[in-house]
């Protein structure tokens, strides 16, 4: 078993997932980054990220049916597991802890 | 409807998870179909095959069906290579001074035949510029061959053809007096060049203008290293333009742009060019509209469309046209072109330019390295096999814990790499530390960096370089593998086995063809070093020994004290203590003398236009020079004329009685002949004698004798030149002539520079044959180690049976000393037909003495059965005992 700890770009690509819920395959979730996180990604990054993250369970994937306007090919299609879920409720506690710590004087400038 | 490129999918597949593929491929599919919607075809393609490539990266990606185990037979298979290369000395020796040397070599020749071929290539449209070359017929015999033609070809071209789509012309001038702020600089070479010259031949502008710089008389455009000399301290290169400059008092010239140097690897080589115009106005009209004035040169570049062979044809009938079939210059003129890229290797031309170089040397140094890395390779072939079936047990073992057919081969492959990749490796050292040597021999300035920056067509070099040694490297791993593999496991751990028959063959032929290639080199080279001591020792028919030649005092006027200061000078100088004689001319000997064309003789009674060189000189030359008369009478003072209309009689030399038609030469005393407008009466013939290289043939000479500006002087001493008396010359030639620089050079270091390339190939060859002699002999070496090591037992058994020291030698010498002999049968004949062919490149040589190589095959014979008997006689003297005992 791989460590839990989740990089950014794990942790970015888990809520890309979440998001597009039964629709979250290779494609979808590379122009689902580029659109929201505003930055370009290749698609052979995206699969090695789904692919760590399917290594760590954080992910589970099954093929759709076959479609046509993909060559014919089915789509790989992932979900967020139980502990992908709890993977990502730890690290935004993590980041929500840390937010509330800060004294407010800290921004002001 | 369109696809994505089919290949790289296929090729993807094998590398990636096959669970994963569906997926990547859909993906990769769908990206595809929305690039095509955006960006079009083209590019879509391009972001199909970078987004695939990509996945290779990730190695979660990846297939892994050998898994980690891979690894560990990686390492092992290292570890197993090295411990072999260590336990195995001689054998790893053998092979890296092989491969050592013959990379080396490689390396370095592939500098200078990569130096070679890229001349020009740099310039735009280099593969559409042409230059136009001129071959001069008379009598229905070529007369001349070259690509120095008249000043209205170029555009007369441009305006007859719509194939033409730009043209140059150009003259050369050499020894130029520069004049710049009162300080007076020697320029060496230099061009008058049309206003079309800059955009034709790139050339790229630092300061000034870019267009029209040589357009008008008197624009001059400087190279930046000319223009660095002329600027003093303060002063930016680019004050220099615009401003007045003189050239041999000539101007003032208006200062145009300074442009870069034209790099090493271009053709036309030239420290600043000068307006054609110019030209025009110094030596008249006829350099612009002349039809019979013949020492201008053009560059002509075709539209995209046109074709080099169909526009030839069209000047076929061009030369017809405007020259009449010898009315207009007095020859049947023929015009064809050139490409540019194929000029730099192209030395055939008479009065050439430009930078050449003979292109068939190149090829043959490529030939030669590529013959040389193949023997190395070649050793280690055969060393390998050999040794692998020495090595048979490790492979049964390998094969019988269930390693595969492709695991043995990795097995080889990796020990290939690593030994080639030493070898590689210490080349690289010895061809960073055999530079400086090689660059003396070649007169180039090259290194590791040619190599590296290289293209050939529009591949980079070192891509290609990479793939062929791969390549390669598989190639000659692979072999030894595929025999061993080949053996039943079982028979392998036995130990019965033999080789098969066609594999003994082919080592065999191995061998011998290693041996064909050094005989014919040793041949060679003992061939061309005869050669070249033949021409350097031959009597040339002059005497050039301790000859200074001063350059001429060109910044002189022609005027009517000029015969009394080119008197006073020489008898100054024939006055100092050391100098025997002085004598004044246009040429001196070792460089193309000028040709008039249309010569008629009085005693050839069809009248045809002839051509014959000529050379101006004062009545003490043929004196100087000791050349003898065939009859009548050299010069004598009264020959000469202030006013040269008055100037009419010649000698001529005995292959010009020939030309000329007289019977013998005592028959062309007093004759006539007609050339330049009037008639001139032979007073006398000399001796025929090699005016240059033997490469060339004598040719026909007039004497014509006048004085001019551009005479240059030729000095005999006594003995060898001390720096005393040359600056006692400077001195005289400084006080008769101010203002010239004093310059000199030796006439014999001059005339032998004729022979550079063959001193050059001469070295070179030695240089091979050794090594060849070096491959092959190491190679023999090795495997009679290999076959002796096989039958330690036999000579062991024979050794109780009786037989006795010189029984054995002669037993185990003879199938190797057959295999050099085979080599030789072939070889030999080989380099004798390979040299008769290289001395056709004379018009004189010495005979292909068959003696000679059978000598270079006995001293290859003798080496071998040094290096055979070397090593059995270790063997043969070995008590018997051991040699049984050894298992």
């Amino acid at each position: 078993m791989k460590g839990t700890h989740l990089g950014e770009l794990e942790e970015i690509a888990l809520l890309v997932v979440a998001n597009l819920f039964d629709n979250a395959y290779g494609v979808a979730i590379k122009l689902e980054i580029e659109e929201k996180c505003n930055r370009s990604i290749t698609i052979s990054t995206v699969h090695n990220v789904l692919q760590r993250l399917s290594e760590k369970n954080f992910l589970e994937s099954r093929y759709s049916e076959p479609t046509n306007e993909r060559g014919g090919k089915r789509k790989l299609l992932f979900r967020v597991t139980k502990s992908g879920q709890a993977a990502l409720t730890t690290s935004k506690k993590l980041r929500d802890n840390l937010w509330s710590g800060i004294p407010k004087i800290a921004f002001e400038q | 409807m369109t696809s994505p490129p089919k290949w790289i999918g296929q090729l993807l597949a094998k590398f990636c998870q096959p669970a994963l593929w569906e997926s990547i491929e859909g993906d990769l599919h769908e990206l595809f179909l929305s690039d095509l919607n955006e960006m079009g075809k083209r590019k879509a393609k391009i972001n199909y095959v970078f987004n695939a490539v990509a996945f290779l990266r990730y190695h979660r990606l990846r297939k892994h069906t050998k898994t980690q185990n891979n690894m560990v037979l990686l390492k092992n298979y290292l570890k197993v290579s090295v411990r072999d290369l260590k336990r195995n000395k001689t054998f790893a020796t053998i092979n890296l001074i092989g491969l050592v040397a013959g990379m080396t070599v490689s390396l370095l020749i592939l500098q200078y035949v990569l130096f070679e071929t890229s001349f020009d290539a740099h310039l735009d449209d280099s593969d559409r510029i042409y230059r136009v070359i001129n071959d001069r017929y008379q009598n229905g015999e070529l007369i001349q061959h070259g690509t120095i033609t008249y000043p209205t070809i170029g555009p007369t071209m441009a305006a007859d053809f719509p194939e033409v789509e730009a043209y140059t012309r150009m003259i050369p001038t050499f020894r130029n007096y520069v004049t710049y702020n009162n300080e007076q600089f020697l320029s060496s070479q230099s061009l008058y060049a049309d206003k079309h010259f800059p955009s034709f031949f790139s050339v790229h502008f630092i300061n000034g203008l870019s267009k029209n710089s040589l357009d008008g008389t008197y624009k001059i455009m400087l190279t930046e290293s000319f223009a660095k000399k002329l600027i003093r301290n303060g002063s930016a290169m680019g004050d220099l333009v615009g401003q007045p400059i003189h050239l041999n008092g000539n101007g003032p010239f208006d200062i145009t742009a300074v442009v870069k140097d034209p790099p090493a690897n271009s053709h036309l080589q030239y420290e600043f060019l000068i307006s054609y115009e110019t030209f025009v106005e110094l030596a008249g009209e006829g350099a612009n509209s002349s039809w019979d004035w013949s020492d201008f040169y053009h560059y002509i570049k075709l539209k995209e469309d046109a074709s080099m062979s169909a526009f030839n044809l069209k000047l076929a009938d061009f030369g017809t046209r405007y020259f009449k079939r010898g009315e207009v210059s007095g020859g049947t003129e023929k015009f064809y072109l050139q490409p540019l890229l194929e000029a730099h290797l192209d030395s055939s031309m008479e009065y050439e330019i430009g930078q050449v170089t003979d292109g068939q040397m190149v090829w043959l140094m490529l030939a030669i390295a590529i013959f040389i890395i193949l023997i190395a390779w070649i050793n280690y072939i055969n060393l390998n096999t050999s040794r692998a079936i020495q090595r048979a047990k490790e492979v049964g073992i390998r094969k019988s814990i269930g390693a595969v057919k492709g695991q043995i081969a990795n097995q080889f492959l990796i020990e290939t790499f690593v030994l080639n990749g030493i070898a590689l490796a210490l080349s690289i050292l010895c061809v960073l530390f055999l530079q400086p040597v090689f660059n003396q021999l070649t007169g180039l300035e090259l290194n590791l960096l040619t190599l590296l920056t290289a293209k050939v067509g529009v591949v980079s070099f070192p891509i290609i370089l990479f793939l062929v040694l791969i390549g390669s490297l598989t190639i000659i791993s692979l072999y030894p593998a595929f025999i061993v593999t080949r053996f039943s496991t079982q028979d392998i751990l036995k130990g019965s086995f033999k080789l098969k028959g066609e594999i003994v063959w082919l080592k065999k032929g191995l061998v011998i063809f290693q041996f064909i290639i050094a005989v014919v080199l040793i041949s060679a080279s003992i061939i061309v070093a005869r050669q070249i001591n033949y021409m350097i020792n031959q009597d040339l028919g002059f005497d050039m020994d301790k000859t200074m030649v001063l350059y001429a005092p060109s910044q002189n006027d022609f005027d009517s004290v000029f015969f009394n200061k080119i008197d006073l000078f020489k008898q100054e100088v024939s006055g100092l203590s050391g100098v025997k004689m002085v004598t004044a001319s246009n040429r001196v000997f070792g460089s193309k003398m000028g040709r008039i064309f249309k010569i008629k003789s009085s005693a050839d009674p069809e009248a045809r236009n002839l051509t014959s060189n000529f050379i101006n000189t004062d009545h003490d030359f043929t004196r100087l020079f000791g050349i003898g008369l065939a009859a009548g009478r050299a010069f004598e003072f009264t020959d000469h004329n202030l006013d040269g209309d008055k100037v009419k009689n010649i000698l001529i030399n005995e292959s010009a009685v020939d030309l000329l038609k007289f019977n013998d030469p005592s028959e062309a005393v007093g004759r006539t002949i007609e050339f330049w407008g009037k008639n001139w009466t032979v007073v006398g013939v000399i001796n025929d004698f090699h005016q240059l290289s033997l490469h060339e043939k004598i040719e026909p000479i007039i004497f014509i004798p006048y004085y001019s500006t551009y005479h240059g002087f030729s000095v005999k001493l006594e003995s060898e030149a001390t720096e005393g008396l040359t600056s006692a010359i400077q001195n005289v030639y400084e006080e008769t002539f101010p203002g010239n620089y004093f310059d000199y050079f030796f006439l014999k270091d001059r005339y032998n520079q004729q022979y550079t390339e063959d001193i050059r190939l001469g070295k070179i060859s030695n240089v091979f044959t050794f090594l060849s002699i070096l491959i092959a002999v190491l190679g023999l070496y090795g495997l009679v180690v290999m076959t002796l090591v096989k039958k330690t037992k036999e000579i062991g058994m024979r050794k109780v049976l009786g037989a006795n020291l010189s029984q054995l030698l002669i037993l185990l010498s003879k199938d190797f000393l057959s295999l050099v002999l085979i080599a030789i049968a072939i070889g030999g004949p080989l380099s004798y037909f390979a040299l008769i062919q290289w001395k056709s490149s004379f018009a004189y040589a010495l005979d292909i003495n068959v003696g000679l190589i059978a000598a270079a095959s006995a001293v290859l014979i003798l080496i071998s059965i040094l290096t055979i008997i070397f090593q059995t006689r270790k063997i043969a003297k070995n008590n018997p005992v051991e040699s049984l005992r050894c298992e």
